[in-house]
């Protein structure tokens, strides 16, 4: 595969992962401010939700060994998990999606590790699937064989 | 062992082994029907061996040698992965990377891996990990939509 084709495939894998938390990131600020009675967010806010993510899309991929689809869980595994929620939470804080409160910025942390261990499952889950029907493929391929 | 031969004129040819005990003969003669007489020269230690096709799980090749790798052995083979494929035009080879070919019957089982690679299983119980490019490859084999 050409060099090119290679950034393209990464550069889409980073894409749908930034849109994937992206949008997890949304839906969380989004009740926060529904619950406080306001019904609007902050396009300001929502274009450095979607840079950030892009961001961290790159450092999960090329730093971090992609963790959120590694095969199982190691403790290299949660290292980045909490290591991501924090740089996430942090600019939660700093950004001021929501507000400076405890709760806000304690919840958000939850919830983004929540997304990151939810992520991670259905990963998992998937590839699960996939080797069943592989499996099942391969099996009828060995009977046409036969 | 007595040989009984039987005309037909039509239907499909059959041929049907009785046994008492599966031993080896039994499945030389099975791999003869099955494959013909088709075997490949291959060299051990400078002797060469004809080997079935059927007994090859993967071929290797480094440094410009091919590799011959049966449940047991490793032999060469004076031929590269390319003419191989061409001599024996088996659907049960496949091409799974630059340069290894795994014989797809001796696959015990597959893995999805992150990444849309796969991870196969040997009848040997080696693994051998296919890159996202032959894993796409391969899938299509498997399903029948392959070349």
């Amino acid at each position: 595969m050409s060099k090119f084709k290679r950034y393209v495939w990464a550069e889409i894998g980073i894409e749908f992962k930034a849109c994937l938390y992206f949008f997890a990131f949304l839906f969380y600020v989004c009740m926060f401010w529904l619950i406080k009675g306001e019904y609007s967010v902050s396009i300001l806010h929502m274009a450095e939700m979607i840079l950030s993510t892009y961001i961290m899309g790159y450092v999960q991929v090329f730093v971090l060994d992609n963790f959120d689809e590694s095969e199982k869980i190691t403790p290299k595994t949660i290292g980045c998990i909490l290591l991501c929620t924090m740089i996430y939470t942090v600019l939660h804080y700093v950004l001021n999606w929501t507000d400076h409160s405890v709760v806000s910025n304690g919840g958000f942390f939850l919830y983004v590790l929540v997304c990151y261990v939810s992520v991670f499952w259905v990963y998992r889950l998937k590839r699960k699937m996939d080797t069943e029907v592989l499996n099942q493929d391969l099996e009828n391929f060995k009977k046409t064989l036969d | 062992m007595k040989l009984s031969l039987q005309q037909i004129d039509t239907g499909e040819e059959e041929v049907i082994i009785r046994y008492k005990e599966e031993t080896e003969f039994v499945h030389e003669l099975a791999n003869f029907v099955l494959n013909g007489n088709k075997k490949i020269p291959v060299f051990k230690d400078r002797e060469q061996v004809l080997l079935s096709p059927t007994d090859i799980l993967y071929m290797e090749s480094i440094d410009r040698t091919t590799y011959v790798y049966t449940g047991d052995n490793v032999y060469t083979i004076c031929m590269s992965l390319r003419a191989f494929e061409t001599v024996i035009g088996d659907a049960s080879f496949f091409r799974c990377s630059k340069a290894m070919i795994i014989n797809i019957r001796h696959i015990l089982s597959l893995k999805s891996l992150s990444g849309n690679r796969i991870d196969a299983c040997m009848d040997n119980n080696e693994h051998i990990v296919i890159s996202r490019r032959y894993a796409r490859q391969l899938r299509e084999v498997l399903r029948g939509e392959g070349e």
